[in-house]
């Protein structure tokens, strides 16, 4: 199971630009497994869709490598795309006069999926996707998640082995995102190997099995989400719930990193800060200067704060 | 003095040049029919060409009337500049109708290119016996345009389904206008739809002046006439429309 | 392959990207929009050299307005798969892009049939043009012939769309080049020597002749005529079929299919 799948080896890729050459992916080297969740984390502008791009042969790389399933990006794209899909989050990319159900046979013709086999593929994928009731409303009145499991839905068509989701859950409400997650772990349970980006990094600690930062983009660390926590436990987190006296002063005090203060219901304000070497009790002493601690623990790191100290690193 | 201000600022800032169906519009529409005119012409000796480097010129500027103004009210820029135009003490009338002026001024360039075009390129000779009098019948062209300009604007942002069939007014009005045609050589029925458009009358003159026909002053008269009841109408529908926006704060309300 | 039911490409891809979707607006701009245009035209000509040549450039212009319609169409179907970003979504299938090209072209080519048959009708109708019923079969050749040139040519024009942001200027000086040079309104012949060889190598302008010729407007033989548009077509198809590889892989180079407008 654990044959690699897809291999980036020193991927660049430039983006012309009236002043000059825009690096987008700047030497960049990962390997995907199979039946692995892959997240690619970065913020906006990191290179995260110009790696999907490349790896699902819609674009070509300035220099370096990519296989994909073994077969190259550049040469043998025909190849790789009839064993892939992909699904790229926001609204576009529908035809909104269609409806769901046509949207789907729209595409079937289009994968060449032989005409008596349509109808069953089509109802079983928009039953997989939770869709078999919308099927016939036109696509212009769906919501924002409905649209992207109707993406979903159209990249199973051609029994992809690898699907790429750039951004998924962009711009879904709790309640949408929560189903597409759970999607996606079906499908990743159905053993499609899954590469996903994403800017939110809860859902990349829940769904991915391995995660790789970039930025810049430049790839800074890869792992899983638990060896990358754990990289980070020398980190001393803590947070405290106080009841403050002097909210300016707290803020301007330059004793602790990283500190948030999120104001709760007047007084009471909670707080994340990071220290090198206090210890609780001074911590606390040092705190009651502004006002009184009710409560102060050490944090678990969250992989959001392994993303922010590994960036500050790489950056 | 304002709304002299405001015309400028309009030329200025609100003429898109890079709008490349204005560009077709201006630039290569005349162009493209004077050449036809040309080739026609040569099938017999004796065509009056003066006419067609007119009707080139007025084709052109209707085109660019019905598509600048007709549409300086539905467009997307303009939603964003309505919330400003409510909040600001400029009536609503000032902004639309030094909209609907700037365009018809614009639309004079693409007379001037038929002229030059019909002059230089296809060596054209144009007779026109008093210059004073010709400039004096396409101001009133000019006048006759924008009226119309800003019924258009009106027309088309009251009733979004009117604005779907904008292509559709465009070939009409040139036929019933008597741009190829005088009016009084149309059936009854059309000529008398014709007398009520502005525009008709305007071109009439234009046409009149060239040949210094003894009609044009009445044409003039009647062109400005007709201009200033469709102008006191627009006052009161507009006056009506801005009503209706301040209570509801968008378009469509009626 | 072309047959049209429900969920068949052909009208799923007229629902999704076809502006004209209900009977009044069919009515209006495939029936009334030409009898205008073709009135534009009459009168002008009318006005300008007399009555005689009116069947003439009736006749042309029912040619070139469904040439019009065919590549405005052809044009804007490409324009709303960018703005609704299904375009990669469509290349990215295994379908080749030409193919998938050409098959939507069958909507605009039904289209353009519908306003060929009407506007021969309208010609007869409301300009007395009759129509020779004898002849029906020619016509019926000269249409397919015409078709297939003219589909030609707009699959140059979608491919270069795939390449920029806005063709739309540049479709409309199309459209006017052809309106004219090729002999819509007067014969080609009028033209001087380099333009009349531009002209010839248009699309649509032996159509026209052979159309007239139909007629008895003109007294061409209208074989001839047909075979060289008919190898005109093929050259354009030949460019064409360079043209989409070369895009295709200029595009994945360029990143330019993921632009949208
Ligand atoms: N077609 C393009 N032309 C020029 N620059 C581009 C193009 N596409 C992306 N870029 C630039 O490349 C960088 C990476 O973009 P992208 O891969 O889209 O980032 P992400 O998906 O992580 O937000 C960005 O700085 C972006 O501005
Ligand atoms: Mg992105």
């Amino acid at each position: 199971m654990l044959d690699i799948v897809i291999e980036v080896k020193n991927l660049t890729r430039f983006y012309k630009l009236k002043e000059g050459n825009k690096i987008a992916l700047d030497n960049v080297s990962f390997d995907v497994k199979q039946g692995e969740v892959f997240g690619l984390l970065g913020p906006n502008g990191a290179g995260k869709t110009t790696t999907i791009k490349i790896l699902t042969t819609l674009l070509l790389p300035t220099a370096g490598e990519a296989k994909v399933l073994g077969l190259d990006v550049v040469t043998e794209s025909q190849k790789i795309r009839d064993n892939i899909n992909f699904v790229y989050g926001g609204e576009r990319g529908v035809y909104g006069r269609l409806t769901g159900k046509e949207y789907m046979y729209y595409f079937c013709t289009l994968y060449k999926v032989k005409h008596r086999e349509q109808q069953a593929l089509i109802e079983r994928l928009l039953d997989l996707v939770g869709l078999k009731d919308a099927e016939n409303q036109i696509i212009h009145t769906y919501s924002k998640g409905m649209i992207q499991r109707l993406h979903i839905a159209r990249s199973l068509i051609n029994e992809p082995k690898l699907l790429f989701l750039d951004e998924p859950t962009i711009g879904l409400d709790p309640v949408g995102a929560k189903l597409l997650r759970d999607l996606v772990r079906e499908l990743s349970n159905r053993g499609i190997t899954i590469i996903l980006t994403t800017h939110y990094m809860q859902e990349a600690d829940d769904l991915c099995d391995r995660i790789a930062f970039i930025r810049d983009g430049k790839i800074s660390t890869i792992g899983e989400p638990i060896q990358i926590k754990e990289s980070c436990n020398h980190l001393n987190l803590y947070e405290a719930f106080m009841s403050l006296d002097q909210t300016n002063a707290l803020q301007k005090d330059k004793m602790f990193k990283n500190l948030e203060v999120d104001e709760l219901k007047d007084p009471f304000v909670h707080l994340k800060f990071e220290t090198d070497s206090l210890a609780e009790t001074e911590i606390t002493s040092y705190l009651e200067q502004f006002g009184q601690v009710l409560k102060l623990r050490k944090r678990e790191i969250s992989l959001e704060d392994a993303y922010i100290y590994l960036m500050k690193d790489a950056g | 003095m304002n709304i002299i201000y405001l015309l400028v600022r309009e030329i200025k800032y609100f003429t898109n040049f890079q709008n490349k169906m204005y560009q077709f519009l201006l630039f290569f529409q005349p162009l493209i029919f004077l050449t036809i005119v040309y080739f026609l012409q040569q099938l017999r000796g004796d065509v009056n060409t003066d006419r067609f480097v007119v009707a080139s010129a007025l084709i052109s500027m209707w085109s660019y009337v019905l598509y600048s103004s007709g549409s300086s009210l539905v467009s997307q820029r303009w939603n964003d500049t309505l919330k400003l135009i409510i909040a600001a003490p400029m009536s609503l009338f000032q902004v639309i109708i030094s909209k609907a002026f700037s365009n018809s001024i614009i639309a004079l360039i693409t007379m001037v290119l038929s002229f030059i075009y019909a002059k230089f390129i296809f060596g054209f000779s144009i007779h026109i016996e008093n210059y004073y009098l010709f400039y004096l019948s396409v101001l009133v062209l000019i006048f006759s345009l924008c009226v119309v300009g800003l019924i258009l604007a009106i027309v088309f942002a009251s009733f979004q389904n009117v604005f779907d069939y904008q292509n559709l007014i465009h070939t009409p009005i040139i036929l019933i206008c008597g741009v190829f045609i005088p009016v009084d050589q149309l059936p009854a029925v059309i000529e008398y739809i014709a007398y009520g458009i502005p525009m008709t009358w305007g071109i009439k003159a234009v046409y009149e002046a060239i040949d210094l026909n003894t009609m044009m002053y009445t044409s003039m008269i009647v062109s400005i006439f007709v201009s200033f009841i469709y102008l006191f109408l627009a006052v009161f529908i507009i006056r009506k429309m801005e009503m209706v926006l301040r209570q509801h704060g968008k378009w469509g309300a009626m | 392959m072309f047959w049209i039911h429900k969920y068949g490409f052909t009208n799923l891809s007229y629902k999704a990207l076809y502006s004209f979707q209900s009977i009044r607006l069919f009515i209006l701009f495939r029936i009334v929009d030409p009898v205008m245009h073709y009135f534009f035209y009459a009168t002008l000509v009318s006005a300008m050299i007399g009555s005689d040549y009116l069947s003439f450039v009736v006749i042309g212009n029912i040619a070139s307005y469904t040439c019009h319609t065919i590549m405005i169409n052809f044009m804007t179907m490409f324009r709303f798969e960018r703005r609704y970003g299904t375009l990669e979504l469509n290349i990215a299938s295994p379908t080749p892009t030409l193919w998938i090209i050409i098959r939507k072209a069958v909507v605009p080519l039904l289209d353009g049939m519908f306003v060929f048959a009407i506007g021969l009708l309208i010609g007869w109708v409301i300009f007395g043009v009759a129509l020779p019923l004898n002849q029906i079969g020619n016509v019926f050749v000269l249409f397919v012939v015409t078709l297939f040139s003219i589909l030609s040519f707009s699959l140059l024009f979608a491919c270069l769309s795939l390449l920029f942001s806005n063709v739309n200027l540049f479709l409309n000086l199309a459209l006017a080049i052809f309106q004219v040079f090729c002999g819509v309104n007067f014969s080609v012949t009028l033209l001087p020597s380099g333009l009349e060889f531009f002209a010839r190598i248009l699309p649509l302008t032996h159509s026209i002749e052979a159309l007239r010729s139909i007629y008895g407007i003109e007294s061409f033989a209208i074989y001839p005529l047909l075979g060289k548009e008919l190898l005109i077509g093929f050259c354009y198809l030949i460019v064409s079929l360079l043209f989409v590889s070369v895009m295709e892989k200029a595009a994945r180079k360029r990143g330019a299919l993921l632009k949208s407008i």
